[in-house]
């Protein structure tokens, strides 16, 4: 008992841990590295493993990896501890995303082949209670395969182009933006219930 | 017996994608405006891709070519929707007002 306790309070004299800065400046390095791997390994993949062209595909998924860093700059690296759970809650999303696509897709085939297009559009704007980020990015994917409907993303609204403006679509946005926020694992911004 | 009817599903899948890339067609040169018209492309070539890569899954000869056809279908539908988002932020930026009656 008495060595034990010797132990505890070593321990918890001991120097602190050196506190993370903000953004340690091996976090971008790591995020190049990573996007890197990924788009080597797709090249990979699609070209069924040959190496006849690999030096080409080395310096495309380099050049791929690099860019949003020139673009975007080292400060947007985002956090990666919420990654690894938001890839394994995406899966949840794929039935819902078939069942749009399939729905959004006949849907607008069948308006195409119309002879007299009953065509009524509208631009709506939807005001996001998603933070900034890949969740709304998402969202406006999801939304965009939704029948009838397409969206883009301006500040903290969605600004969605609409085919039929005689019917509403605010429930179903809300819906795909409370999965949306599911997957993401975050909380929505004034968000009633 | 199992392969024809594989055959003749995987038949009927190509088809039906190549059915609504043609209807995606259609309403890209019929709808009124840009805006309208990427919801043809948006959506019609999402679902015809859709189907295409399953029924040429059916038909693949090994789980690397299953492999390869989903990550096409993920590019595919990853370069698509960014490009029709750049498209129509292109034209709101722009101030096109969107077609009305």
């Amino acid at each position: 008992m008495p060595p034990d306790a010797a132990a505890q309070t070593h321990t918890e004299t001991g120097p602190p841990p050196a506190g993370p800065p903000a953004m340690h400046w091996s976090a971008p390095l790591l995020a190049v590295a990573g996007r890197f791997v990924v788009f080597l390994f797709l090249w990979w993949l699609l070209t069924g493993g040959r190496t006849d062209a690999w030096l080409f595909g080395a310096g495309s998924a380099a050049a791929a990896a690099v860019l949003p860093l020139l673009v975007e700059g080292p400060a947007a690296t985002p956090a990666r501890s919420a990654l690894l759970p938001t890839l394994l809650r995406l899966p949840l999303l794929v039935p819902l995303f078939l069942w749009e696509s399939l729905k959004g897709g006949v849907d607008v085939s069948l308006l195409a082949l119309r002879p007299r297009m009953p065509l009524a559009p509208a631009l709506l704007d939807y005001p996001l209670r998603l933070s900034p980020g890949p969740a709304p990015v998402l969202l406006a994917s999801l939304v965009s395969l939704m029948p009838g409907t397409l969206a883009v993303i301006d500040g903290d609204r969605l600004r969605v182009h609409v085919l039929d403006a005689t019917r509403s679509y605010d429930d179903d946005l809300a819906r795909l933006e409370r999965r949306v926020a599911q997957v993401f694992g975050i909380k929505l911004n004034g968000a009633p219930s | 017996m199992m392969d024809s009817l594989i055959d003749g599903l995987s038949a009927a899948l190509l088809i039906a994608g190549g059915a609504f890339f043609f209807a995606g067609t259609l309403g890209l040169l019929r709808f009124p405006d840009v805006y309208t018209r990427l919801h043809a492309l948006t959506k019609a070539d999402n679902l015809g891709l859709g189907l295409v890569v399953i029924g040429l899954v059916l038909r693949a000869e090994s789980a690397a070519d299953v492999g390869k056809l989903i990550v096409i279908w993920l590019l595919v539908l990853t370069a698509s929707g960014a490009a029709s988002q750049l498209v129509a932020n292109w034209s709101l930026a722009r101030r096109i007002r969107p077609w009305t009656r």
